[in-house]
């Protein structure tokens, strides 16, 4: 069907070939106003997405998840996908991993993700009924689940990873639990991957996230004690609170909290960022292995960089200071950035205001 | 007076003048990127007659007068074509020259063509979708359809700066009066209350619990805004309501006038083409065992009704398709199931079907560049030979 157009729609081409005349044209049409167009149009093809009122901007607060952390796991920053991540150290310099990914809503679509693990596992793909037949029942906290192990005849075969996969559906979100790594700890470790499945306790979402381009929900504020020489301000939209510190001819630093969903964009990337606020050049992962350090916390290791340079906005000395815990599928990120005496000052009570930090006591307020 | 005029115009020190000015506007116009984004500084300083004004921080401007982009390309063309007319000389020696300045032209003419008229946008399709037209990568429109008929739609397109203008709609092609009673250029729409969010005094529609949450606008070129507005329907001088409508939302809204049915949207803005794809496949290849990809391809079948033409084809990297004056680029692509499984989890439901999405160029002086080369080339070769065989002559009498 063509189209009638009644007033210039502007992906119209010219004749070609009117070129002497196209720069009068455009001293006119630079200075053209916009206006209505009014045209027939055939009506939509049905689209494979179907017609919602929903708003698409809003998203589902992550499904969270509690757990008894089995001994020789250390927890670690989420991944994009996972609400939680483990990295197991054994002998030998062998390493497993482990993480917990949830799928709100998605039904009966165990064999894709199942699929997905094993393609990054570098594992053939499975059907629905290898997938019916190599399961095993398991306990998944509450909840009935299913275990799929990678046959050693596949690994052999494939040159893969090995990789432990267990599932289970609770309050409509789909759950997927991963161990791959060094064959021979991934074995060594089963057991305790089935301790930490009996252990698994499912949290109802904390409220409605909104999808901004401060990439997740505000999650609540957890207990602190902040130190007397700060005084609390209005945080920013993207901050979850904000103090200040004086000194002396108004030298001051700030001291900010927020937090992001998974990895909060990684360790690394988060650093360089902070680097290059104080105009320091971007280091690897050796140079962050070798300058951060790490503070002890009942939740896990914290760590702890300090920078110190120049602004790049104000061109004046500062130093920054940064502490990133990794909490139940989310990073919650603590900054001190300001004139670099004050900060010597401070950094002591930064770093107790940190180990303070209690999640499971609520808000301060 | 009139010979100052020329003498103004013809002069050398015009074209220094010009060639400075527009290295000091390449120059602030490529640090303004950094405040302003590549599309904003693009427009402000390279597609404008005057620049007022150089941001220097998030809220911070610093005002400036430079030449802008067209008035540099439009003084240099006419200084060009005035000092080739004035000193225009019919003789093969002087030929080179000729071309030289004929290809010069040629290319000026070419930018500005390709400026006015060249149009890009975006066309996403869903594996078995089929379109018909492809959306402008940044400018939005608030559409009022006529879907009585059941054949077609009747159109009536707004441009978004008329909502910006938070004024009546009205105009005599409009079957009612669109009143603005609430625009956001950039916002997000929220279910529930939140810090900053407006409750929408919509009253009709899909959308009459949202609230709406201003967004700052976006500086990035991989980004665009998604502009919300409440629109209130006055017809006869009653009110029919008021609906909330944004940019990217699927829920249609409609209501009837006058026995007729008409949907309201705001929506990306729409160019139809005469023709219609299809997308029949997404692929996307990786190196196994890896993240790394290998290929994207999208199979698409067009359809031409007034030509009868049906034929498929593959558009793949470094092959477009080449269709009805318009260039199909393969831009983007979500047929990998890892993403769209992570799409699935962030919006809680079943994972959206394998897309692909093309970049959709069209360039009416897409020649006028190489034609341009081609004759300064061979006014360059001409007036080199001409002094070569000259100089030649000269050493032999010598």
């Amino acid at each position: 069907m063509l189209m009638q157009f009644q007033a210039p729609s502007p992906d119209r081409r010219p004749p070609l070939g009117a070129g002497p005349l196209l720069a009068l044209a455009f001293l006119v049409s630079g200075c053209r106003p916009e206006d209505i167009r009014v045209y027939s149009a055939p009506k939509d093809k049905p689209s494979p997405l179907a017609s919602t009122a929903a708003l698409p901007r809003e998203r589902p607060a992550p499904p969270r998840l509690e757990w008894t952390l089995p001994a020789g796991w250390e927890e670690q920053p989420a991944g994009s996908m996972s609400v939680a991540s483990f990295a197991i150290a054994g002998a030998e310099g062998r390493t497993a991993t482990v993480s917990a990914m949830p799928f709100p809503g998605l039904v009966n679509q165990d064999l894709l993700v199942v699929n997905i693990l094993r393609e990054r596992s570098g594992l053939p793909q499975i059907t629905q009924d290898e997938l019916a037949g190599h399961t095993e029942p398991v306990a998944i906290g509450p909840a009935a689940g299913r275990l799929l192990a990678t046959s050693s005849e596949s690994i052999a075969s494939t040159n893969a990873s090995p990789l432990l996969v267990a599932m289970t559906t609770h309050d409509n979100v789909s759950w997927f639990f991963r161990m791959s790594g060094d064959a021979t700890l991934v074995s060594e470790q089963k057991p305790a991957f089935l301790e930490f499945l009996k252990s698994v306790r499912f949290v109802p979402p904390a409220k409605t996230a909104v999808a901004s381009t401060a990439g997740g929900p505000s999650p609540e504020r957890p207990a602190w004690t902040v130190p007397a020489s700060w005084r609390e301000v209005a945080p920013t939209s993207m901050l979850l609170a904000k103090f200040i510190a004086t000194g002396d001819e108004g030298k001051r630093i700030d001291i900010t909290v927020s937090s992001l969903p998974g990895d909060g964009g990684g360790l690394l990337t988060n650093v360089n960022r902070w680097r290059g606020q104080v105009g320091l050049a971007a280091i690897d992962e050796k140079g962050l292995r070798a300058s951060a350090t790490t503070l002890e916390h009942p939740e896990g290791r914290v760590t702890v960089v300090d920078l110190t340079g120049t602004d790049v906005k104000t061109s004046s000395p500062t130093r920054l200071i940064a502490a990133v815990m990794p909490h139940h599928g989310e990073t919650w990120f603590y900054k001190l950035m300001g004139d670099p005496q004050v900060a010597e000052r401070e950094k002591a009570a930064f770093l107790k205001f940190v180990e303070s930090v209690n999640y499971h006591a609520g808000s301060p307020d | 007076m009139l010979d100052r005029l020329i003498n103004f115009f013809t002069s050398l020190k015009l074209t220094v003048v010009l060639l400075c000015a527009a290295t000091v506007l390449v120059l602030v116009g490529t640090l303004a990127q950094v405040h302003e984004g590549l599309y904003n500084a693009q427009n402000r300083f390279f597609k404008s007659w005057l620049v007022l004004w150089l941001q220097t921080g998030p809220d911070r401007r610093l005002p400036i007068l430079l030449p802008g982009g067209y008035l540099i390309g439009t003084l240099l063309l006419i200084n060009l074509i005035a000092a080739h007319l004035r000193r225009f000389q019919l003789t093969w020696k002087k030929l080179g020259i000729h071309l030289i300045h004929a290809g010069l032209i040629v290319l000026l003419l070419g930018q500005l063509t390709t400026d006015m008229f060249s149009t890009e946008s975006s066309l996403q399709l869903f594996e078995g979708e089929t379109k018909n037209y492809s959306e402008d990568f940044r400018a939005n429109e608030l559409a009022l359809i006529d879907t009585t008929d059941p054949a077609e739609n009747r159109v009536f397109a707004i441009p978004e700066s008329f909502l910006a203008r938070r004024r009546d709609i009205r105009d005599e092609r409009l079957p009612v009066t669109l009143r603005v009673r609430n625009y956001w250029p950039n916002a997000d729409l929220l279910r529930g209350e939140t810090a900053g969010a407006h409750r929408t005094t919509a009253t009709r529609g899909a959308y009459t619990n949202a609230f709406v949450l201003p967004r700052p606008r976006v500086t990035d070129s991989d980004a665009r805004d998604l502009p919300a507005a409440e629109i209130e329907v006055l017809a006869g001088g009653e009110s029919l309501g008021t609906w909330l409508v944004a940019a990217g939302l699927s829920g249609q809204q409609s209501f009837a006038h006058d026995g007729r049915t008409y949907e309201l949207a705001l929506r990306f803005t729409r160019y139809y083409k005469p023709f219609s794809i299809t997308l029949l496949k997404a692929t996307h290849e990786k190196y196994p065992g890896t993240e790394i990809p290998k290929n994207f391809a999208s199979r698409v079948r067009v359809e031409n009704p007034a030509t009868h033409e049906s034929r498929e084809t593959q558009i793949y990297m470094n092959n477009p398709l080449r269709h009805g004056g318009f260039t199909f680029f393969q831009h983007q692509m979500l047929a990998d199931d890892a993403a769209r499984m992570k799409i699935a989890q962030q919006t809680g439901g079943a994972p959206p079907p394998p897309s692909s999405t093309f970049q959709v160029v069209a360039n009416p002086s897409w020649l006028a560049p190489y034609v341009g080369c081609l004759i300064v080339g061979a006014g360059l070769t001409l007036q080199f030979m001409s002094h070569l065989v000259a100089f030649a002559a000269k050493r032999r009498a010598a």
